[in-house]
């Protein structure tokens, strides 16, 4: 009985190992990294990694194809990629490979500008933004207390060919940088801590033990963090306006605090303004024209907002009920109109050409859990498509109905996952048709049933119904 | 699926989307067009001929649903008091969203 049971447990070993084989990616050694430069910047409230590497096709056929790992441990994730040529400014496309099986390592596979013939070279700039890599630590401050931050990274840039050189520049917020892991070549100016120049790197191997380098930094700035988002983005022909609500349920992803909240001690130092980990305010730059901005929460209008619209700017100011510590949470809602015409065209025949941006938010270094952004068109659009500038995860189309409305508007919702405020202010470009008999549908419905109305009471008035003679 | 592309947002550049009525007349005609609806009813309740209808039912229907339709955008307070005020005025104030 026993020999069987480990002879199963045997087979199921290989079989595992076998599966985990097949499904490793095997990448072709046709490259090396003349010279790789990796940059961390962990200035904001989430890690910018970019790297920048002169990559030489050492094989004899011309190759197109090109991988890059990035690690992301445990809870990190990553937001976006992006590459170009660095020379030329060529974008180039980074995908992400469906294989999870080399952890802490996820792959891109980045399709090259160009056809990198035998022995040619080419300079790549591989942006990515990486969330949840940075760690409050200590994990618990007092209310007036420097939060610190602490980032962990592999000694040496996670690369699977061959590198000449390369180095390692980790950017942190300010010059307060009491930790650092010190190995050969490193050297810490101001800011910035450098790892190497680092020679004759082998490639990355799974197995292989892995230097790790961390940093802890002074960050005290709230890492604002915001769960879920959800933007509507209303387009109105009969009201010449595009009406724009965001809502949000926010938290603070910093040091949670130690003791329990001193409204006096808050009160007591805000006059001279520290730099605290707690969320006092948002700035949304919004764009110029905006008008009628409104921030409220689930109380109802918060009044410690301001809004001023200029020629020049529109900003919208908000002071949330309370200063939001490390793990408070807080969900609130804003909104604002602007006029159509700078927001819509009329191309040919029924079509309609709309440019707004996909997401605005706080100037404040933000990352987004998931966001929604439905894009409510006006009752009766058809043959919707739309170009976005980041990656849509789920794409849903519906009709929404709301005020005065007999089909409902035509709504297409777009979900995108584990977003970064580097991503904003771009513009997604919808078309749609929309006929004036679809246009005159409301007024027609209303006509209809006001006239019938009248039809009733006159008919009805016309029966006699008085008591016989 | 094709996708639209800046190219085609440029080569409307000279088409910009022109609304019927602006922004800034949105009441007056809404009230306007409210206006006449209301007197054209109350002439019509005081005489309820079919064969009026066509002077006067007609014209007030027309009113009425574009008043609808062109009736300024106001917030969510503006509405609720609206609503609270009575139900034409609700309709007008609802129109926002059209």
């Amino acid at each position: 009985m026993r020999s069987s049971n480990s002879r199963v447990s045997l087979l199921a070993t290989l079989l595992l190992a076998a599966s985990h084989l097949g499904s490793s990616l095997n990448i072709p050694q046709v490259y090396k990294n003349t010279n790789l430069l990796r940059t961390i910047d962990a200035s904001k409230a989430y890690v910018k990694e970019t790297i920048a590497v002169i990559i030489e096709n050492t094989s004899d056929k011309p190759q197109t194809e090109y991988y890059l790992p990035l690690s992301v441990p445990g809870s990190s994730a990553v937001s976006y990629v992006e590459c170009k040529d660095k020379k030329e400014s060529t974008p180039c496309t980074a995908e992400a490979v469906d294989d999870t099986t080399d952890y802490p390592l996820r792959y891109y596979k980045i399709t090259l500008p160009k056809t990198l013939q035998p022995k040619d070279q080419i300079t790549l700039s591989i942006t990515a933004g990486i969330t949840g890599a940075l760690t409050p630590v200590p994990a618990i401050i007092g209310q007036s207390d420097k939060q610190f931050l602490s980032y962990t990274g592999a000694k040496f840039v996670p690369n699977p060919y061959f590198t000449e050189k390369q180095k390692t520049k980790f950017r942190a917020a300010n010059g307060e940088i009491p930790d650092y892991t010190v190995f050969e070549q490193t050297e810490k100016s101001g800011y910035i801590v450098t790892y190497g120049p680092y020679d004759n790197v082998e490639p990355w191997k799974t197995d292989a033990q892995v230097d790790e380098f961390t940093i802890r930094f002074e960050f005290t700035n709230p890492i604002i963090f915001m769960e879920k988002m959800e933007r509507d983005i209303e387009v109105s022909h009969w009201g010449n306006n595009l009406a724009i609500e965001e809502r949000y349920w926010m938290t603070n992803n910093g040091a949670k605090l130690k003791e329990q909240f001193s409204r006096l001690s808050w009160a007591t130092t805000s006059y001279y303004n520290p730099p605290t980990a707690a969320i006092k305010s948002l700035l949304f730059p919004l764009r110029v024209g905006s008008k009628d901005a409104y921030y409220t929460d689930e109380v109802g209008n918060v009044s410690t907002s301001k809004f001023r619209s200029d020629s020049r700017e529109a900003i919208l100011d908000i002071k949330p009920r309370f200063p939001i510590f490390g793990g408070w949470n807080y969900s609130f809602v804003v909104g604002w109109n602007n006029d159509l015409p700078a927001y819509l065209r009329h191309g040919k025949g029924d079509e309609y050409i709309l440019k707004v941006p996909l997401l605005q938010g706080p100037s404040q270094s933000t990352s987004y859990g998931k966001v929604e952004v439905r894009i409510i068109l006006p009752e009766g659009a058809t043959n919707v498509k739309y170009d976005s500038p980041i990656v849509i995860h789920k794409e849903e189309r519906f009709l929404h109905k709301t005020f005065m409305d007999t089909l409902g508007r035509t709504t297409i919702k777009l979900t995108i996952d584990n977003v970064v405020d580097e991503l904003k202010n771009r513009d997604i470009i919808v078309t749609y048709d929309y006929s004036t008999i679809s246009a005159l549908r409301k007024p027609l419905v209303v006509l209809a049933s006001v006239f019938s109305l009248y039809i009733v009471t006159a008919v009805l008035g016309r029966i006699d119904l008085s008591i016989g003679k | 699926m094709s996708t639209p592309s800046l190219e085609l947002w440029n080569a409307a550049a000279n088409t910009p989307f022109s609304p019927i009525i602006g922004k800034s007349l949105h009441s007056p005609v809404a009230f306007l067009l409210l206006a006449i609806g209301a007197i054209l009813t109350i002439v019509f309740s005081i005489n309820k001929s079919l064969a009026l209808t066509p002077v006067i039912a007609i014209p007030a229907s027309i009113a009425f649903g574009s008043v609808i339709s062109r009736s300024p955008r106001h917030s969510h307070i503006i509405l609720t008091v609206a609503n609270r005020i009575g139900s034409v005025y609700a309709l007008a104030a609802g129109g926002v969203y059209v």
